[in-house]
């Protein structure tokens, strides 16, 4: 089961055999999705554009992949209409949720202003976490520099925000409901996930908070 | 990948719902009930300047795990490990609560920052 420690000042990861494929599997699918979307809004800036390009979608992948669905989502002919960026689907809301409740106009306006840089941050985030699971010793192991860990910190708890979205996760009874799918149901298996995920949460976390 | 057949061990039920406090030792522990009495939504500046007018609310949501939204508190507003601990039951518990408050800019900054960190947060006026 893997975890975050401490050996002196370093934090290092330690995954288990299933978990080293699993966790860059996961984050490289993240980061797609995330450049996905940016590349979509600029070519839909770039809509007129006879240089405007949109990136092949990606193959779909098996029933227990838990971005399959979110994948089947996308098309190559997806832009980002107003009404669309007014209106996103759920994993982009979750992933950016709107800054005002009751002000629809101001709410449109800062998310024009901001969620250009913010999806940029976490582009970057998921970077730097593959760039260190690149890194992963034969036994699963590989020292997280210190500069890192927000980097860390921020896209495991991204990845979980979008197995939630996927789960169907809205509140108390939409989470209990998730935890108890049975195990024949495809998304069972994107719950263990967004439970294993949890807890690597939990540890890199106890680990934070260790002095140096 | 055959990840159907990668059973990791059942987290304890409601580990979301677990209060859990990082404490100095890296050990995580469940203390009791936080002394203080009765949650109430207030301001939570600790001058008595007068506010701004805007305020940054973060929102509870069935996702993110109470020692992270804590460590968000402590981090970014660097509020005491109690004060985060405070805030983040509230947010829990009331359902929202305000963790600061300034001009308009400045609470976009720190939705932004929230949003960043995958909370929810609006801003609003005070």
């Amino acid at each position: 089961m893997g975890r975050f420690s401490r050996r002196g000042v370093q934090t290092v990861l330690t995954l288990d055999g299933l978990e080293q494929e699993l966790l860059p599997n996961l984050v490289q699918q993240l980061l797609d999705v995330l450049e996905h979307d940016q590349q979509t809004a600029a070519a839909t800036r770039r809509r007129d554009s006879p240089d405007a390009s949109v990136p092949d979608a990606r193959s779909a992948g098996p029933d227990d992949d838990p971005f399959h669905v979110w994948e089947a989502s996308f098309s190559e002919s997806e832009t980002i209409e107003d009404e669309d960026f007014d209106d996103p689907d759920p994993i982009t809301a979750r992933l950016f949720p709107s800054a005002y409740s009751d002000d629809p106009e101001a709410a449109y306006d800062f998310r024009r202003f901001t969620q250009a840089d913010e999806r940029r941050q976490k582009v970057a985030e998921c970077r730097l976490v593959l760039e260190d699971l690149d890194h992963l010793s034969s036994r699963g192991r590989v020292q997280i520099p210190a500069d890192h860990l927000q980097a860390w910190l921020r896209t495991l708890n991204n990845l979980r925000l979008v197995l939630s979205v996927l789960l169907g996760i809205t509140d108390e009874v939409s989470a209990d409901e998730a935890a108890q799918l049975p195990d024949d149901d495809p998304r069972a298996v994107v719950h263990q996930y967004y439970g294993w995920l949890g807890w690597m949460l939990e540890s890199l976390l106890e680990t934070l908070a260790e002095p140096a | 990948m055959p990840v159907s057949l990668w059973v990791p061990p059942c987290p304890p039920p409601g580990l979301r719902g677990q209060v859990v406090v990082v404490g100095h030792t890296g050990a995580m522990s469940v203390p009791v009930t936080p002394a203080g009495g009765t949650a109430t939504v207030e301001q939570t500046s600790t001058s008595a300047e007068v506010a701004p007018g805007w305020v940054t609310l973060v929102w509870d949501d069935p996702v993110n795990l109470m020692s992270y939204v804590t460590y968000v508190f402590t981090t970014y507003f660097n509020y005491s490990l109690d004060k985060a601990e405070e805030l983040m039951l509230m947010v829990h518990n009331e359902g929202k609560a305000v963790v600061s408050h300034g001009t308009r800019e400045e609470m976009e900054r720190d939705v932004a920052a929230m949003h960043g960190f995958g909370l929810w947060a609006t801003v609003d006026r005070s």
